[in-house]
């Protein structure tokens, strides 16, 4: 069930018309696909695989009549000898039976790879937590839960919590507001619409290293064009990536700029598919834009938006990349921008204490799940669905 | 008219909106090509100069050209086995009836559920035993296998028409000639995203390549361009030539293929994955 919902939530909210939109599709309608999955389970409707295959759901009806009746009447070998269904079922039977060698020949790749890296690892994760390991060290001895409980006694990771929650308490609903707005505004601009989408888009692909050495510049103190700004506007200037208190907000005003474009293209998707019809109804009963928006759109819209605020909150409880680049692989000053995945980094890889790491590591991913299964929740009390 | 107008003045805004987004771009752009002096004046100086010379010290600086080829050899190894593993496993799970073809699917969407961090230490003492830390392949074979490339294509799969089917298997075809000859040509705009994809998160990766090499021979653009950066850390006339030459065939890629990466993004997100 929860996959289902997944399923539904990783694919089916982003909408289709978009893709009508950047060209000719050429898998059809999502649609579809998206009901077959979910009332088929194997992908393919019931009744479809049945006609398309009888050999597989048992032999064919008159084929099987032929042999009840013929056990009792003429002697078996003459039976055998005369039933023309038998040889067409032996031979679906070993087409099938070359069907299964076929398909483990074809999944079997897919499913070493991931054995080895996800499966496999995820429940060694657990372990090394358990156990005081070193890479290279003799012998693993068994540790308890002492990994965990030191690293909630840890001031640092106390810290980094902290830090993780700070950081997506700014991104998730700056992503949200920021995306919708933009979406909204973006979406009437019917003639540069396509450009402005690049535009918006850009930095989304762009690697964080790259992109924060302009931001490192922008954000400098003393020459930066962040400073130049609020001077220009006669307010206080501010230290930004060196100031214990403002380094993590200017992460975060990084990582909207670099990640906001998607939630853009994904809202603008869900915008566009809107039923056009009652967004002129309400317009025709005398609302105005702004209750049209918070009483249709927003509505219409909540299963999307919800869809981001999962996103969201994982990709930032997740976030590395732009903390190592814009603060140095320092983890900022006083540990400001040091977040869970950084000290996990750290920890692993900088100290070599690995089932320390492996316990933090558990701990975010639960924290993780913990948040997931709290906001689907919510979800289900908050979203309107169509 | 005052509908149209509004209109007109919306476009406006949005695309002053749009241009606020790439001026880290062109901030980066003007710091690399400013004089030494020009550099460090508050308030910021906006207008382009055309120096080139910083970029032909840095680019001499690091051995660029390694990097940017291991970069695209990964990426490129990493996209054959992940689009070969991906294409076979689709064709499974939608063209062959098997029992149990609804729990293998499930099981792979699974991995989908677990947070990257979960695997990431074990991957890396997985590779460390067997010997393969500080290689090209510590970078590829955790990607090896896309379960978002497995998920797109099926779905892509299971949306053709059943008449390609019929008419495949009239003619004489087996599963394999139809998978070469008919599905295999069908989905390669699939193929092309999925492919896309994972060049932009072969090119962007930082955490991965940090953890598992060390040694500058196959270590990828964005590593190198991280350690520039903390070794001229004063110079950032040439720190931001770097970053224009290192992140500007990623933008190219995107511009001329955004088609592909906003159908990725409406079909759910999937950057190495």
């Amino acid at each position: 069930m929860t996959i289902d919902s997944e399923l539904a939530i990783g694919s089916g909210d982003p909408m289709p018309p978009d893709v009508a939109r950047t060209g000719p599709s050429p898998t059809g309608s999502l649609e579809t696909d998206q009901s077959r999955t979910e009332s088929g389970g194997t992908g393919l409707p019931r009744t479809g695989a049945r006609e398309a295959d009888p050999g597989r759901t048992g032999p064919p009806r008159t084929g099987k009549r032929d042999t009840d009746l013929g056990r009792t009447v003429p002697p078996r070998t003459a039976a055998r000898e005369a039933d023309p269904g038998r040889a067409v079922r032996m031979e679906k039977r070993r087409k099938s039976l070359r069907d299964i060698g076929l398909a483990v020949v074809f999944l079997t790749p897919a499913l070493v790879f991931l054995l080895a890296f996800v499966y496999v690892p995820s429940v060694m994760a657990l372990v090394l937590a358990f156990f005081h390991y070193k890479l290279g060290g003799v012998g693993t001895t068994w540790a308890g839960i002492s990994n965990f409980t030191d690293a909630l006694q840890l001031n640092v990771f106390r810290k980094a919590l902290v830090n993780t929650f700070y950081y997506a308490g700014m991104m998730v609903p700056g992503t949200i507001i920021l995306s919708v707005g933009l979406a909204l505004l973006i979406n009437k601009a019917t003639r540069m619409y396509a450009f402005i989408r690049t535009l918006v888009l850009i930095p989304y692909v762009t690697p964080a290293v790259g992109t924060a050495i302009g931001w490192l510049w922008i954000f400098n103190p003393t020459y930066g064009l962040a400073n130049g700004l609020l001077h220009w506007l006669g307010l206080p200037t501010s230290q930004w990536l060196q100031s214990p208190r403002m380094a993590m907000p200017s992460i975060a005003i990084y990582s909207l700029w670099h990640g906001v474009g998607f939630d853009v293209v994904i809202v603008m998707s869900a915008i566009s598919s809107l039923p056009q019809g009652v967004l002129e109804a309400a317009s025709v009963d005398g609302a105005n834009a702004w209750r049209r928006f918070w009483r249709v759109t927003l509505p219409l819209i909540s299963p999307t938006i919800f869809f981001l605020v999962i996103v969201t909150t994982i990709g930032t409880l997740q976030s590395f990349s732009q903390i190592y680049a814009l603060s140095g692989a320092s983890g900022g000053p006083e540990y400001s921008t040091t977040t869970l995945l950084f000290l996990i980094y750290e920890t692993a890889f900088t100290y070599n204490h690995i089932s320390y790491a492996s316990a933090m590591a558990v701990l975010l991913v639960i924290l993780i799940l913990a948040f997931t299964l709290i906001q689907r929740w919510m979800g289900k009390r908050l979203v309107f669905y169509q | 008219m005052k509908r149209k107008y509004r209109n007109g003045s919306r476009t406006i805004v949005s695309l002053l909106i749009g241009l606020a987004f790439v001026i880290p771009f062109y901030i980066t752009l003007v710091t690399s090509l400013d004089s030494k002096a020009d550099v460090f004046r508050f308030p910021p100086h906006l207008l382009l100069d055309f120096r080139w010379n910083v970029y032909v010290r840095a680019w001499d600086m690091f051995r660029w050209p390694m990097y940017i080829a291991n970069t695209i050899l990964i990426a490129v190894i990493t996209i054959a086995i992940a689009l070969a593993s991906s294409v076979l496993a689709a064709y499974a799970l939608s063209f062959i009836k098997f029992r149990g073809r609804g729990f293998v699917f499930i099981v792979m969407l699974v991995v989908l559920m677990i947070p990257g961090e979960a695997h990431l230490i074990p991957n890396f003492v997985t590779l460390a035993k067997l010997n393969l830390l500080d290689t090209y392949w510590a970078q590829i074979l955790p990607y090896g296998a896309s379960v978002f490339g497995v998920f797109l294509l099926r779905q892509f799969f299971l949306s053709l028409s059943k008449d390609y089917q019929d008419a495949a298997r009239i003619d004489g075809a087996g599963h394999l000639r139809f998978l070469w000859s008919v599905a295999l040509p069908l989905c390669r705009p699939i193929l092309f995203t999925i492919g896309l994809y994972i060049f932009i998160g072969s090119w962007n990766s930082l955490m991965w390549p940090l953890m598992v090499t060390q040694s500058h021979h196959v270590q990828p653009v964005e590593i190198a361009l991280a350690r520039f950066l903390q070794n001229n850390s004063v110079d950032w006339r040439r720190l931001s030539a770097a970053a224009v030459f290192t992140t500007l065939p990623v933008i190219l890629v995107f511009v001329f293929l955004q088609k592909y990466i906003i159908r990725g993004i409406s079909r759910g997100e999937g950057v190495r994955g």
